[in-house]
């Protein structure tokens, strides 16, 4: 081989293989998914074409070719320098995939979780360990209602957590972060609970020289557990949700959803005989509840989407009111409980127990609310038009992520904004709450929170303050304060006047409470499967200028308004009106 | 790799030394003598002597499982400094002229592993009462190895001695190879391979002797039959080596066989084969023997998968871990998984001594130690094994080409070939950069028959490096 050839295709091959193992180790660098152990067939197939290439490399440059006639001596010499260039390929490659397992794939490795086909969890035993030996934080609620807390056992010092309050403890979530990691205010709040939020530097190298459990501070809830009881107690074992607002600071006083997890299935007990038992029992508990054709994954009350029937009312009403378009005192023509608002065979109709009989065909708003007819919002709709229900259902809340801390979904009025002013079937049945829009328990309870509170939108909250476990004074407290102002306080007065009016003259009658002010508006929401969610939004307090509560109570597939979610928030709003 | 710098490394005068013409007067010659001591390789060896202090108070004072090391414990490090210093000590005597980097190397990699199985211990204790002692135990054959060391070279006085009696070596060898395989018992590893003898106090591995003996024999019959190799004949366009000649290695490449299909011992299988294709390339300069070795090897292999086909289930599964082993992590898999989170739990520098949780790896303190090195010490100590061993195989290529037979030649590649390949082997395995097959890390696993035979090697290699002095003054006391 001549000489420049041969000098060429040593550069070749070594460009090659740099080039090779450059690719597989910027390959291994890219992210994957999570929990997913690294591939390693890009890198092997990089590093055996790597092999071949530094191989030839490496034996054109190790020793130039002996000629014919060279001394034994030379040739000798010449292939023990082509085996030593084997063998420092050998061990270039070594350091080359080491680099890789422990730095480049490092990370990935070490996040892995497998879980084999019989439900064995494959992991970094030094997960385990680490993670149980954190003194996480506890979640209170009341002051002094411990929902969440971890529980050191001796001898080995890990932590086990534990979930004592079976009606409240799922609004923490769950934590599990060897298998599944962990969820709701587990994983919201997990800086604060675990620790790893530095508050004072000084400490904290202290605690690492010294080989000290990281000890996590203490979060403090709104929850009122006994109204959480007993709403929860209330609900029962329905399809649902109960939300409790404080209307004037928004704090979240109960959220109760069924069905819904238990926790402490899903908490690692370190004190099990055998970790691999315990291991496989987390993992049989959460399969069960994936596959539960009931989802109790899903916490309703923050992320159940459901169509808001009649409570939707308020909105459109307020919208009308705010701009203008009609007062409460308007007449609406409502002859048979029919109407056709564009041309086309639909018709929107009041149901069928909602027109009171012996009435003219004449109905002013207020009237059209109380006893809750389609028709007359369906003809307010279309006269509103859709840019101004659009902007009062944003001005409600409608497509806003409230931080509370816990897995929510934004509710929303259409799939899109043009379709409602593209459409005005769809404006008219958005109007009364079916059509498109989707709302969650909690933005409901927050439309009548609204209202009670003189127009302003309170930011939702539950998490009232974190605190130092040690010293018990707050390293982070939430300010209360309203998100935006909803409607002019005139405005607000005359629908706070109709939720009452409602209440006092409308088929929400039997959610008056002797001696308190209640405002309320029921729903029964179509499901499109010959069934439909019960709902009910409202307030009550002493004060008829600032009634305190704001309650939205809400049954799947429950039926009529009136009858399911009607007498549900009245005995919760009783029990609410009872605090001191 | 040059062949500029000379094989052995020669002392230059320490400053402020004078000046003095060797051999001109009594203090010239007393000069000359300290100047010729090999105080390269007494600095280098200050480095393994400091770890095992170091190494050892580290395990002391980091408190790793049910059982504590006591201070009184660090007798093994003295114990060590003894031997290494004993050793420097007696070289400087009898062979002056010996490779000096050898030792140091050598003594660094001991160190190494025994920290880590001094580190291991207590931990492997808290799991099983099987592991107790396993460091003093080290410690006995730290100080069988080294006395084998000297032995190899004090005693091996000629090594034509070796070449003489090459072919009741290879029987030797071949004898062990059967001995295993009709009393060979399985040293409670449970995988049901019988690689073992049991001699109650001392479980011997027949294999780690065989590679020497392999060595031995090849050297001197590629040495004797090089040139014919060289010129091999031509059977129409193919070109074969003679064929009388080869039939000792046939013999030699079926054995390999063996131990591959009926042993399932693939480890040693990998190395044999890799040391005979290695030492056949080197005599003979012919790619296509290495090629054609090969392929004779995976045809026969392959042949062979008919009768024995549990033994190849065995091999499959072996490559199929290796390709994945998360599927099966908790099974047959569970050993390279907790391998790779050992590693990946090292990082650059490594949790520390003592902090790691390798324990759990099954066989950390022999196969699989350099995971367990990779969590504690990190990529600066994975590294570091694989630069250590890489000096290594460069000093020993080295004495061969200094040394003047071709018998001598082969025999410091052969042997230095042993130590590279399975270096190689087993961290490239543990490491999950090929199949993991089981043998020992050199020098760093836990185990009585691999270091005393690897020791044997390095005396071997010291005492090529250092032929037969012809006493004259001016060789006595370094050419120029």
């Amino acid at each position: 081989m001549p000489g420049p050839v041969r000098n060429l295709i040593r550069i070749f091959a070594l460009l090659g293989g740099l080039g090779l193992v450059t690719f597989g180790l910027v390959n291994g660098a890219i992210p994957g998914k999570p929990k997913e152990p690294p591939s390693d067939s890009v890198w092997l197939i990089c590093l055996g074409g790597a092999f071949l290439l530094f191989l030839i490399y490496a034996w054109l440059t190790a020793s130039p070719p002996v000629g014919r006639y060279a001394t034994l001596d030379a040739r000798f010499r010449h292939n023990v320098r082509q085996l030593g260039a084997f063998l420092l390929v050998g061990f270039a490659l070594l350091t080359l995939h080491l680099l890789r397992e422990q730095i480049v794939v490092a990370v990935a490795i070490k996040d892995a979780t497998v879980i084999t086909a019989e439900g064995n969890v494959i992991q970094d035993p030094r997960k385990i360990p680490e993670e149980l030996q954190t003194q996480r934080g506890a979640i209170v609620v009341g002051g002094d209602t411990i929902i969440a807390a971890s529980e050191i056992i001796s001898p080995s010092r890990y932590a086990h957590r534990i979930y004592p309050e079976p009606n409240i403890s799922y609004l923490a979530g769950y934590y599990n972060p060897m298998i599944y990691g962990s969820a709701g205010l587990e994983a919201s709040f997990d800086r604060y609970l675990s620790g790893s939020e530095v508050l004072n530097p000084l400490t904290e190298q202290q605690r690492r020289l010294l080989h000290r459990p990281v000890i996590g501070n203490d979060i403090y809830l709104t929850i009122d557990p006994h109204l959480q009881n007993f709403a929860q107690e209330q609900l029962g074992e329905r399809k649902g949700s109960v939300v409790v607002v404080d209307a004037q600071t928004g704090a979240i006083l109960a959220l109760a959803s069924w069905p819904h997890i238990d926790p402490q299935q899903l908490s690692f007990d370190p004190d099990a005989a055998d970790w691999e038992v315990e291991s496989k029992r987390i993992v049989d508990y959460y399969n069960g509840v994936v596959s539960d054709a009931n989802n109790p994954l899903l916490m309703r009350a923050t992320q159940g989407l459901y169509p808001p029937g009649s409570t939707f009312k308020t909105v459109t009403a307020s919208a009308a009111i705010d701009t203008g378009a009609a007062q409460p005192l308007s007449v609406f023509t409502d002859t048979n409980g029919k109407v056709q608002v564009e041309a086309g065979n639909y018709l929107h109709v009041d149901c069928s127990t909602c027109r009171p009989r012996n009435h003219g065909p004449q109905f002013t708003l207020t009237e059209g609310y109380k006893w809750s007819l389609n028709v007359v919002f369906a003809e307010l709709g279309v006269q509103l038009g859709g840019n101004r229900l659009i902007e009062y259902a944003r001005r409600f809340g409608f497509g806003t992520h409230y931080d509370i801390g816990l897995p929510l979904e934004a509710s929303r009025l259409a799939s899109s904004d043009e379709a409602v002013q593209v459409s005005k079937n769809l404006l008219a049945a958005t109007a009364y709450g079916q059509g498109e829009v989707q709302a969650t328990p909690l933005q409901m309870a927050l439309v009548a929170a609204a209202v009670a509170r003189g127009g302003e939108l309170p930011a939702p909250y539950m998490v009232s303050s974190v605190n130092d476990h040690e010293t018990g004074q707050p390293v982070w407290q939430f300010q209360p304060h309203a998100l935006q102002q909803v409607l002019s306080p005139n405005t607000d007065e005359a629908i706070k006047q109709m939720m009452i009016t409602s209440v006092q003259t409308g088929w929400a009658k039997d959610a008056a409470i002797q001696g308190a002010i209640v405002g309320g508006k029921t729903g029964t929401a179509e499901t499109g499967h010959d069934t439909s969610h019960s709902w009910f939004i409202g307030f009550a307090g002493k004060d008829p200028a600032k009634p305190q509560y704001a309650i939205c109570t809400m049954i799947e597939e429950g039926g009529e308004g009136t009858r399911v979610a009607l007498p549900l928030a009245k005995v919760v709003l009783e029990e609410a009106l009872k605090r001191k | 790799m040059s062949v500029a710098s000379p094989p052995t490394t020669h002392t230059p005068p320490a400053p402020g030394m004078p000046a003095v013409q060797p051999g001109s007067s009594r203090a010239g010659r007393f000069w000359g003598t300290v100047r010729s001591l090999r105080w390269t390789e007494f600095r280098l060896l200050i480095i393994p002597a400091l770890l095992s202090i170091v190494g050892m108070l580290m395990v002391i004072l980091v408190p790793t499982g049910a059982m504590q090391w006591q201070w009184k414990d660090l007798w093994m490090s003295f114990v060590f400094l003894g031997l290494i210093f004993g050793l420097h000590l007696f070289l400087n005597f009898a062979k002056p002229r010996a490779d000096q980097v050898l030792l140091p190397i050598t003594a660094t990699i001991m160190v190494l592993g025994l920290v880590m199985i001094q580190r291991l211990e207590p931990a492997l204790v808290s799991k099983s009462d099987d592991f107790e002692g396993i460091a003093r135990k080290q410690v006995l054959w730290i100080v069988v190895g080294m006395v084998a060391m000297w032995a190899t070279v004090a005693l091996v006085r000629d090594l034509n001695w070796l070449r003489r009696y090459k072919y009741t070596f290879a029987i030797l060898g071949i004898g062990l190879v059967a001995a295993t395989l009709v009393f060979g018992t399985d040293a409670g590893s449970g995988s049901g391979v019988k690689l073992w003898f049991n001699f109650g106090f001392f479980l011997f591995q027949p294999s780690e002797l065989l590679k020497v003996l392999l060595v031995i024999f090849l050297a001197g019959y590629l040495d004797d039959k090089r040139e014919l190799l060289a010129s091999p004949y031509r059977v129409g366009p193919i070109k074969l080596p003679p064929i009388p000649y080869i039939a000792p290695l046939l013999v030699l490449w079926a054995l390999a066989l063996v131990l591959f299909v009926v042993q399932r011992d693939l480890g040693s299988a990998l190395l044999f084969f890799g040391i005979f294709l290695a030492m056949l390339y080197v005599a003979s300069g012919r790619l296509f023997f290495v090629v054609g070795g090969l392929a004779l090897f995976f045809a026969a292999a392959y042949t062979l998968s008919a009768f024995f086909a549990s033994q190849f289930t065995h091999i499959a599964k072996r490559v199929n871990i290796w390709l994945d082993p998360w599927p099966v992590g908790h099974a047959d898999g569970f050993q390279i998984v907790q391998s790779l989170f050992a590693l990946a739990s090292g990082g650059v520098l490594g949790v520390g001594i003592g902090f790691g949780s390798s324990s759990i790896i099954p066989a950390v303190q022999t196969d699989m130690i350099i995971s367990a090195i990779g969590e504690e010490l990190g990529l600066a100590g994975t590294l570091g094994v694989v630069a250590l061993f890489m000096v290594l195989v460069y000093r020993g290529y080295h004495i061969a080409f200094a040394s003047r037979s071709g018998y001598e030649q082969l025999l410091a590649v052969g042997l230095t070939t042993i130590l590279g390949l399975q270096a190689i082997i087993i961290i490239g395995g543990a490491i999950k950069m090929i199949p993991l097959t089981g043998i020992t890390l050199p020098f760093i696993s836990y185990g009585g028959s691999s270091l005393i035979t690897n020791c044997v090697i390095i005396g071997l290699l010291l005492r090529v490096s250092a032929p037969r002095p012809v006493r004259t003054d001016t060789e006595r006391l370094g050419s120029p």
